[in-house]
């Protein structure tokens, strides 16, 4: 008790201006160094997000390569990715074949990059004539439920793959 | 003069705890300094490892699609069109390119260095080039179809 009679003082004393006025800076501080924390942990975010872009483009971009010269997505997926990427099932989807093709068709592929951070939906339509096949194929990322990326190409493949 | 012997509890309790404010303020700007630098830091490897490779990926692969005919061999390429021949090969750490006449010297000694690597190989898969660079440990690799 004495020390609390000590501390609040016998008669009025004036505000310690030096310790309020730490509290202010303090507080002005405390919120900055909290801004700048968010800054920070939004630009490694940012790097990190730019670096996952990146890498997923060169890979749209070598499968795109790959499949120009094949015009099959499992062969080109495997021979970029590895024969350990993760291929979904496929849907296909034949539509009717009147049309100066002989076949039209067109499926949808799931592939999992990156141990299943990105998933890769492609969708590939083809039609078949006597001369050869002309596949188109969409590949669309997505990564946390957002699309990333997407790429087109085509792969023309003469006389059943004989020839380019 | 002004003096302190009256000096009350109030005071002592008022000076000690305006310095550990600025204790403790010290210790928050010092760890904000050192995350602000880890963040750079890792932000900069990143940086380095994903776009270095990705540059020197991209260079390749556009110099593979306007040549005109490439040799390829353990120590580099000799892309060759016309009347010139670009030989771009890794030494020491780096990606080394240089412009010859097509019937000149084309050894994969000297010329400009174009990019800081840790290793750079190009493969003949047929009907494909299989490019592959190693930056800072980590590799990457594209595909080039041929013609």
């Amino acid at each position: 008790m004495s020390a609390l009679k000590a501390f609040s003082g016998g008669k009025r004393r004036p505000i310690n201006l030096f310790f309020t006025e730490m509290i202010i800076v303090l507080l002005f501080f405390s919120i900055s160094g909290a801004v700048i924390l968010k800054v920070f942990a939004s630009a490694e975010l940012k790097s990190l997000q730019s670096a996952r872009l990146e890498r997923v483009m060169i890979t749209a971009q070598s499968i795109a390569e790959a499949y120009s010269e094949s015009g099959d997505l499992t062969s080109a997926a495997k021979l970029v990715l590895g024969d350990d990427v993760v291929i979904g099932e496929t849907t296909l989807l034949l539509s009717d074949t009147k049309t100066e093709f002989h076949g039209v068709g067109t499926s949808y592929t799931t592939l999992l990059l990156e141990n299943g951070s990105i998933s890769m939906r492609a969708q590939e339509s083809g039609a078949v004539s006597d001369a050869g096949g002309l596949y188109h194929l969409t590949m669309t990322f997505d990564a946390d439920g957002e699309e990333i990326y997407s790429l087109s190409c085509s792969a023309y493949i003469r006389n059943g793959g004989e020839e380019r | 003069m002004k003096k302190y012997r009256n000096k009350t509890l109030s005071d002592t309790v008022s000076t000690v705890g305006s310095m550990l404010l600025f204790l403790l303020f010290t210790g928050c700007l010092l760890m904000m300094i050192a995350v602000a630098a880890g963040t750079y830091s890792r932000i900069s490897n990143n940086f380095d490892k994903t776009f270095g490779s990705s540059a020197a990926l991209r260079y390749l692969s556009n110099k593979l699609r306007s040549c005109g005919d490439a040799e390829i061999s353990e120590h580099g390429i000799i892309l060759r069109s016309d009347s010139i021949a670009d030989v771009i090969y890794f030494d020491g750490g780096g990606l080394y390119e240089k412009t010859v006449m097509s019937d000149g010297d084309a050894e994969f000694t000297g010329g400009d260095r174009i990019f800081e690597l840790g290793g750079m190989t190009v493969s003949d898969l047929g009907e494909l080039y299989k490019i592959t660079v190693t930056v800072n440990g980590g590799e990457n690799s594209t595909f080039v179809r041929k013609g």
